[in-house]
């Protein structure tokens, strides 16, 4: 969402920048008494004076404007989660998040009887709280378990819960 | 712009458009004061008001779009322009007469980063050194090799900031550090 934000901010100001201009340019124009430049005045004036708020193509682009906006407002205030990680053991210190979900789920995949693993790490109470999703054998869980909390123990200084969970590969018959 | 600034506008935007939203289809409906739901967009009463402005219209639509303009400008170098804070621009050291030793603020961080990177288990160090004098803030982003010991490294860094707080005279006033684990990596993260 960061990026997109940024993206979304950069086209922004390009859209107010080459607006501004235009409406400027415009203006000039009007004045001079000169052909536009871009802008179909007559037309516009006449969509204005020609649609009524209680026509349908009004309502469903405020419709439309409206549910933007409350789009818009869900995905910025929604908890996002964070880019790093603060280090228990150490004050000041951080890891970067997905750098640590890759190197979680390398350390549970490598596991006996587990061919691929997810890793979502969260942050609760100061406490690194890593969420194993891993395709294999049920039976090595306890394995991946393990693994999981040592190197969590590893980056983070200290590990308590590990929750982790082993969903068995279909067999294509 | 920082991530909290483009959250901040995005989430300003997302309110007027939904209030625009609710407005139009309340006018729609007929239920919004003021507002007669058969009448055009352009009334001729704001047409006639229009009119009236002449020349003066033109010329506050044209100041109008010279300011969005601006802003825009604003907006797109502020997006572009990433500095996270005022570096720190250079340091005195304690001064032996005759004379003074002036240190450049960049080289104060590049030293530091060269110290870090001494440990193999740092594959590249970055420094900022942002504030002022004796108590700047300390900005360090490390790249840590995945198999590295991590309580060995946080030992390295202590060190490290020893010895440059004992070098410069300086006692960081906070302290910042962001390790990446960085390596191949068997496994994807989705």
């Amino acid at each position: 969402m960061r990026v997109i934000n940024r993206l979304a901010s950069l086209l922004l100001g390009l859209a107010l920048l080459a607006g501004g201009l235009l409406a400027a340019v415009e203006a000039v124009l009007v004045w001079l008494d000169r052909a536009p430049l871009l802008i179909d005045r007559q037309g516009w004036y006449d969509t204005l004076t020609t649609t009524r708020f209680s026509d349908n193509g009004f309502l469903v682009v405020a419709i439309v404007v409206g549910l933007a906006g409350l789009l818009l407002l869900v995905l910025q205030l929604r908890r996002w989660r964070p880019t790093r990680l603060s280090v228990p053991a150490a004050q000041g210190w951080h890891v970067q998040r997905r750098s640590a979900e890759r190197l979680l789920a390398g350390v549970a995949g490598g596991a006996s009887g587990v061919s691929t693993a997810r890793v979502r790490l969260r942050e609760r109470r100061g406490d690194w709280r890593p969420f194993v999703t891993a395709v294999g054998d049920p039976s090595a869980r306890p394995q991946v378990e393990a693994a999981v909390r040592d190197e969590v123990a590893r980056l983070a200084g200290r590990s308590n819960g590990v929750n982790v969970t082993v969903v068995q590969k279909r067999r294509v018959s | 712009m920082t991530n909290a600034a483009n959250r901040t506008l995005w989430t300003v935007i997302g309110l007027l458009l939904t209030v625009a939203g609710v407005a139009g289809v309340l006018a729609n409906r007929g239920w919004l004061p003021g507002v007669d739901a058969d009448a055009p967009l352009a009334w001729p009463e704001l047409r006639e008001w229009w009119q009236d402005t002449d020349p003066w219209g033109l010329v506050v639509v044209g100041l109008l779009g010279l300011v969005a303009a601006v802003l825009g400008l604003i907006l797109l170098l502020a997006e572009l322009r990433r500095r996270p804070a005022r570096a720190l621009a250079e340091l005195r050291l304690a001064h032996r007469q005759p004379g003074s030793t002036r240190v450049p603020g960049g080289v104060i961080g590049h030293g530091l980063e060269r110290d870090l990177a001494r440990d193999p288990g740092i594959r590249h160090a970055a420094v900022a050194v942002t504030g002022a004098a004796p108590g700047p803030d300390l900005w360090i982003q490390l790249d840590v090799e995945q198999r590295a010991d991590f309580a060995a490294i946080r030992e390295h860094v202590d060190e490290a900031l020893d010895r440059f707080s004992r070098t410069y005279g300086l006692r960081p006033r906070r302290l910042d550090i962001t390790a990446r684990v960085v390596g191949p990596a068997p496994a994807r993260v989705r």
